[in-house]
């Protein structure tokens, strides 16, 4: 879109308003997408914050061979998978620091059930239940299912994105499916919920 | 099962667009102010930095030349004589 782009062009110049612009266009396609990988209002705020002053901060860099949209979903990807990373690596430390210090009462963080707040209300609890079988997935297959499944958008798009071809995305896609369904059955009721 | 986790798998059909909290933008202003007065005191800081430095460096070579100085004066001056006449009375 040209507007789009003289925005960046603004942007680029320093001006906060052409930022604001950007921000009401995308936003909420940023929010939504954060909030698929931290299931956390506030860690979604805060990367979309970051996302924003990352575009203001690296706007010169941007070139015009992908699209505005692209190169902020790409921004956004990127900062949520560090965010990902950085919650794992901490877990696994608090992990470890419980092993070696049994006598400590600190408590390490225990995962909330996250319920996405655009989910109809019928629908919470199994949506519960697909997304923390969606944090079991490889990064590039959890990529492709939440810009596809969640995010709505097509796979063209998205293979632009993760900067690969729409086969490869296809394959992700059929590859996250089936591992989400077998990772399913360990929460089948009856056969007893995973601790 | 199979029927379950179809349910499962389709639950975010219908789903609608989570809102950002609205005061997002401004704190987004924040941080890109906040940044640019601490790349200024960063700056500053390093210009400090520098400055002291330079004072400590200064202050040594003009006491290390003075020193030098000093110690050559010394040496350049003939032994002083303790006694003047070797007559013995």
């Amino acid at each position: 879109m040209s507007d789009e782009n003289d925005w960046i062009n603004e942007i680029a110049a320093g001006s906060e308003s052409a930022l604001k612009k950007l921000y009401d266009r995308y936003s909420v396609k940023v929010f939504n997408t954060s909030i698929s990988y931290t299931k956390n209002h506030e860690d979604a705020e805060e990367l979309l914050q970051d996302v924003f002053v990352a575009i203001f901060n690296t706007v010169h860099k941007f070139r015009a061979d992908a699209s505005v949209s692209t190169w902020i979903y790409r921004i956004t990807v990127n900062k949520s998978l560090d965010y990902v990373r950085k919650t794992n690596a901490t877990k696994r430390q608090g992990i470890f620091t419980s092993l070696h210090r049994k006598d400590s009462d600190e408590k390490i963080a225990e995962p909330v059930d996250f319920v996405h707040p655009g989910v109809k209300l019928e629908n919470s609890e199994n949506s519960t239940l697909l997304f923390r079988v969606i944090d079991e997935l490889a990064e590039n297959q959890k990529t492709a299912f939440i810009l596809t499944q969640v995010e709505g958008l097509s796979q063209k798009e998205v293979a632009e994105i993760m900067k690969t071809s729409r086969k490869s995305v296809e394959s992700l896609l059929q590859r996250a499916k089936g591992n989400l369904r077998k990772e399913l059955e360990k929460y089948y009721p009856g056969r007893g919920k995973k601790s | 099962m199979e029927e379950w986790k179809n349910e499962i798998m389709n639950s975010l059909e219908g789903m609608e667009k989570a809102q950002p909290p609205a005061s997002t933008f401004l704190k987004i202003q924040n941080k890109i102010s906040n940044q640019h007065s601490i790349g200024q005191s960063k700056n500053r800081s390093w210009l400090a930095v520098a400055a002291a430095i330079s004072l400590i460096i200064i202050t040594n070579v003009y006491f290390v030349s003075y020193y030098l100085q000093k110690s050559s004066d010394v040496h350049d001056e003939p032994y002083p004589t303790i006694i003047s006449s070797y007559t013995i009375y």
